[in-house]
């Protein structure tokens, strides 16, 4: 069966759009390494020290910010001290929008409830060095402030003061490499936020503990924002990938339909 | 404090990133959609058993990790889960137990100068 592309083309852009304009509100329900996640950080005490970094880009931006958002707002809901960092140069722009949509919300103030690290360029030999020292490692916030006079970090020398690590992970550097050291080498607990594509890679760490939970794609960012109740982005985006998986399904189903019947057709000729 | 040319700067950067960058790598992926619709369509037929394998399993977790495949039947977010963890993991593992190994291999060649390409050997 030969359909044009452009029909195909058609139907894609009907099957998220449309869904966008008038959502469904097909329930979300949390699966286990979203709900790990959330409980984790449920279970650390008030004041606990959690270091997120955003190690992604632009592309990946639509399935892991939505994910940074739900996170920060769980984090400042929970009154945790939050320092963010990035492995990846866009991600420092990110991190910097993200704490200023929800930090204000909780009314927290920077250096005292939260601090931006900035991008390093080195991704696992910085991981390796904050292993060691962290205002070594980051002598100067974003902002161009002195780490060691923000007091927030009073009291932060390497990884053993902090009680939680999040990555939200693009790629390379990413989980493998906080896997590797920070959980590997200093056995902190470790979460990961990961693109839906390179989520199955993940599952190996999630069952030998080595991640404490994982939040896969725009899916796990949208179990995540039920989870915190503070439905954003990809609660919304979830209608429209439905809609979109559905379709990618019946094209697949047509498409060997009309396979096996053209063979059958040969064969009785 | 950072001076008003950094900030200038900073903020010419800022527009750059949101207007442009951003713009521009999330359109073409974006087109991933598209073209991973149209792929499939047109290639992703059970031609083998192995093949038919691989159809069955993508179609379950493609149905089984949004919310409508719940909303369908309850199953599917569970046989989802089930690929993910068990014959997915295994893969994985196996995956990564393969490249480890022959990159011992690999580095034990070179060690000891079995391997010698590298330096314009045979």
């Amino acid at each position: 069966m030969n359909l044009d592309r452009r029909v195909i083309f058609l139907f894609i852009a009907l099957a998220v759009i449309l869904p966008l304009l008038r959502p469904l509100g097909l329930p979300v329900l949390p699966s286990k390494p979203v709900q790990k996640m959330y409980d984790v950080i449920e279970d650390l005490p008030d004041g606990s020290r959690v270091l997120l970094s955003f190690d992604y880009g632009s592309s990946t931006m639509p399935e892991l910010y939505p994910m940074s958002l739900a996170l920060l707002h769980h984090c400042f809901k929970r009154n945790f001290k939050v320092i963010t960092m990035a492995l990846w140069p866009e991600g420092a722009t990110f991190a910097e929008q993200a704490l200023k949509e929800v930090a204000e919300e909780y009314g927290k103030t920077y250096g005292e409830d939260y601090v931006h690290l900035g991008f390093k360029s080195g991704g696992l030999v910085v991981i390796s060095a904050m292993g060691e020292n962290i205002p070594e490692t980051f002598p100067q916030d974003y902002q161009g402030k002195m780490v060691k006079e923000i007091p927030v970090m009073n009291g932060v020398q390497n990884f053993q003061d902090i009680d939680l690590i999040f990555d939200l992970s693009a790629g390379d550097p990413g989980i493998p490499a906080w896997v590797m050291i920070a959980q590997g080498r200093h056995q902190k607990v470790l979460g990961g936020g990961c693109t839906a594509v390179s989520a199955p890679q993940y599952f190996a760490y999630l069952q030998s503990g080595q991640l404490v939970g994982l939040l896969g794609g725009m899916k796990g960012a949208a179990e995540y924002e039920v989870l915190v109740e503070k439905k954003g982005t990809a609660t919304a985006g979830m209608d429209a990938q439905s809609m979109a998986h559905s379709l990618i399904i019946l094209l697949i189903l047509l498409a060997n339909i009309a396979f096996f019947s053209q063979k059958m057709k040969k064969e009785k000729r | 404090m950072p001076d008003e040319d950094s900030v200038n700067c900073r903020r010419f950067l800022q527009i750059d990133l949101d207007m442009l960058k951003i713009r521009t790598q999330l359109d073409i992926v974006t087109l991933l959609a598209f073209f991973v619709a149209s792929a499939s369509y047109r290639a992703f037929r059970a031609r083998t058993p192995e093949a038919t394998l691989l159809l069955v399993a993508a179609t379950l977790v493609m149905i089984g990790r949004v919310p409508i495949g719940d909303f369908l039947y309850s199953g599917f977010p569970q046989v989802a889960d089930w690929i993910m963890d068990v014959p997915n993991t295994a893969g994985q593992r196996a995956i990564l137990i393969g490249i480890a190994l022959g990159t011992v291999s690999a580095s034990l060649r070179i060690i000891l100068g079995i391997e010698r390409v590298h330096l314009a050997g045979e």
